[in-house]
């Protein structure tokens, strides 16, 4: 099962940290894979190789015999080095699999247990090769004129041809070792360049977002109609305004930031937000303050919120309360947002992931990330809105950079109240 | 009717889902003179209703609201006009930025207000209408078609539905409708354990509904295809299809033909 093996490895590996929905037929998230070689031309061309060796070998025993002047050997070293080769390429594919299993474990095994249960195998192949080399000599001989084959005391024949084969044994598992390792690693850069560019997608969705011209307009809007009521008031919006901007233009390249700075550009825009809506916008917050350095993707709460005001609001103009909370069950963190709008209609969940980029782009990023370690969920919640649950692995992270800065901290800190 | 007054004063309405962007313009409206603020409504539902109740000359319509928005008040405005013979007011629109909404209002010689509004522009936008409702020019209906179908044409097909009843309209989302079933002069929306009646028919609403939404499978009813359980064969190459409802509809040979990669992908 060798080169088939080499397939289904990369379908372990898509097991592993990228796809856990192996039900999805057709998933557009699916990262991409390096091409797979068809297994038929992969056996094909290892069979050309196996028959190049054949000949080599064939031609050295032959030149040998000549050398030693005797002649009339090609028949029978014909014979010998074709059942070698090809009973060793019959056994291929037992050998790739038990390679398989000792080198390529989940859990890899010490270097020792290598070693152990590679000499084994070996050992093993070269029994049995010699067996069906003797067998098929034996039958083939007669066949073709040679006469019977007198393969010499098998007592002695087996620990000859164990000694040769383990050293082909051996080659064979490196070439196979370092052409799988180069697979996965090729797969694993793949992987690595699509969650970049998932990010660098995230980030520019994030930036149209705040610099959109909806957003951005109606803001100064408000800016603009607050001023003649509130100076003071209309001067704090400029300010979380340009804050807002300001940490958006330069988040940063990581994909994971401490849970305060998403926090704070959350608390930014949703204060800018509610000073637009004002009665009609309720946040409430509800954060574990232990889980400030816990490390949460970046830019990841903010499509969710957006997607709450513009979907969730009632045309009847309804108040809406939207509560973000976050806390730590064993090791994940949970953040939730949650809203009292319109839900999800009917629960028809295809009609909530068409509601834009954000929401399968949120998806496709914890895929990315954390694979099986991950989850995202959105459903009609106890209020009658729409409830989103993101459960990530929890760690810690250092300590948050941009709500200690001065200058930016004071207006966070006004954003912190909830409204 | 109000808009005939001898009264030289215009009566206005201020719609807009934020509070301080009506008040912003309700600042500049009342530094002028020969106006009346008749009423503010902050998101669509109310604003027809004050329509419906004040007959104001000209409204100040927000075009994004979240649920139902500007061109949903002009349609269902429009709308009425037919059925109930009630004056359409004057429209300013108010957007942040919507190049095709702009676009429309240009084609259609409709004005309009960009936020944040300016004051120079406001004046001159509220003096046009002044002259207008002066001169006593008519509301041109067919305007006000020609925008509609332009803003339906440009984005689509449509999201909700105006249901009025007797003392009040609101919004049905067309993804919360089941089956729509028409009877003489009215559909009924079946929207799993409720149902909502408005008048129109099933031709009208047919080219209003997204196809890849929703398809008509006799010549009574309208499907929504998600609402679909299952369908079995049935005779005479008709399908009965069963409803998550429990509904049970059959769908006829003619309106199969109609549309024959429904069945393909079922």
């Amino acid at each position: 099962m060798s080169l088939p093996a080499i397939i289904r490895d990369d379908s372990s590996l898509r097991r592993g940290p990228s796809d856990p929905s192996a039900s999805t037929s057709v998933d557009p998230l699916r990262p991409a894979q390096p091409s797979p070689i068809p297994p038929a031309l992969t056996w094909s061309i290892l069979f050309l190789i196996y028959t190049v060796i054949a000949v080599l070998l064939t031609e050295y025993r032959y030149l040998d015999d000549l050398s030693r002047n005797r002649s009339g050997t090609f028949a029978i070293r014909s014979l010998e080095e074709v059942t070698g080769v090809y009973t060793a390429f019959i056994l291929l594919p037992l050998v790739l699999r038990a390679a398989d299993w000792y080198l390529f474990r989940p859990r890899r095994l010490s270097w020792i247990q290598i070693a152990f249960w590679h000499l084994l195998a070996g050992i093993a192949f070269a029994l049995v090769h010699t067996w069906l080399m003797a067998v098929t000599r034996q039958i083939i001989s007669p066949l073709i004129g040679l006469g019977s084959y007198d393969y010499g005391i098998m007592s002695y024949r087996y620990p000859m041809e164990t000694s040769n084969d383990l050293v082909g044994f051996t080659s064979i598992v490196c070439i196979y070792y370092y052409f799988k390792k180069f697979r996965i690693a090729q797969a694993q850069q793949l992987a690595a360049a699509q969650l970049k560019a998932k990010l660098a997608e995230a980030q520019l969705e994030n930036l149209r977002l705040q610099l959109q011209p909806h957003f951005l307009f109606n803001t100064l809007n408000t800016i603009s109609s607050v001023m003649y009521e509130d100076v003071k008031a209309a001067d704090v919006m400029i300010t979380q305004l340009s804050d807002l901007l300001r940490l958006t233009l330069r988040a940063s390249r990581t994909h994971e930031i401490p849970l305060a700075d998403e926090l704070q550009i959350t608390r930014l825009y949703l204060d800018l937000m509610q000073k637009r809506y004002e009665e009609k916008l309720r946040v409430a917050y509800a954060i574990d303050p232990a889980l400030d350095n816990s490390l949460v993707p970046q830019l990841i709460l903010q499509p969710l919120l957006e997607n709450s005001l513009r979907h969730g609001m009632k045309p009847s103009g309804e108040a809406i309360d939207i509560r973000i909370a976050a806390h730590r069950d064993n090791g994940s963190l949970i953040l939730q947002v949650s809203d009292t709008g319109t839900g999800l209609g009917n629960g028809d969940t295809s009609a909530v992931l068409g509601r834009g980029v954000g929401l399968t782009n949120i998806r496709d990023r914890l895929l990315q990330l954390y694979g099986d370690g991950q989850e995202f969920r959105i459903v009609n919640g106890a209020n009658g809105g729409a409830e989103v649950t993101l459960r990530v692995p929890y760690r810690a992270g250092p300590r948050s950079q941009i709500a200690d800065e001065p200058g930016e901290s004071s207006t966070g800190a006004a954003s912190l109240r909830t409204s | 009717m109000p808009s005939t007054i001898s009264s030289s004063s215009i009566r206005i309405l201020v719609v807009d889902d934020e509070a301080p962007a009506r008040r912003k313009l309700l600042r500049l409206l009342r530094a002028e003179s020969g106006i009346e603020i008749v009423a503010e409504a902050d998101n669509a539902e109310s604003a027809i209703a004050a329509i419906e109740k004040h007959h104001p000359d000209l409204v100040f319509l927000d075009v994004q609201m979240p649920g139902a928005d500007g061109f949903d008040v002009v349609r269902a405005i429009s709308a009425d006009r037919e059925s109930r013979a009630v004056d359409v007011p004057r429209f300013v629109f108010v957007t942040a930025h919507d190049h095709y909404a702009v676009r429309a209002f240009e084609v259609h010689a409709f004005d309009y207000l960009l936020k944040p509004v300016g004051e120079d522009r406001f004046r001159e936008v509220l003096r046009r209408a002044q002259e207008q409702h002066k001169r006593n020019g008519d509301v041109s209906e067919k305007r006000l078609r020609g925008l509609i179908d332009q803003v339906l044409r440009d984005r689509g097909f449509s999201e909700r539905l105006l249901i009025r009843e007797e003392s009040r309209a609101y919004f049905v989302n067309v993804r919360d409708i089941s089956w729509i079933e028409s009877e003489r002069n009215y559909l009924i929306l079946h929207c799993g354990s409720k149902s909502h009646t408005m008048r129109g028919t099933l031709d009208s609403i047919e080219e209003a509904l997204d196809p890849k939404l929703f398809a008509r499978i006799n010549r009574s009813s309208i499907v929504r295809l998600d609402a679909i359980r299952e369908m079995q064969p049935w005779f005479h190459g008709e399908y009965k299809v069963i409803l998550h409802d429990k509904s049970e509809l059959r769908w006829t040979r003619r309106y199969i033909t109609r549309r024959p990669e429904l069945l393909r992908n079922l």
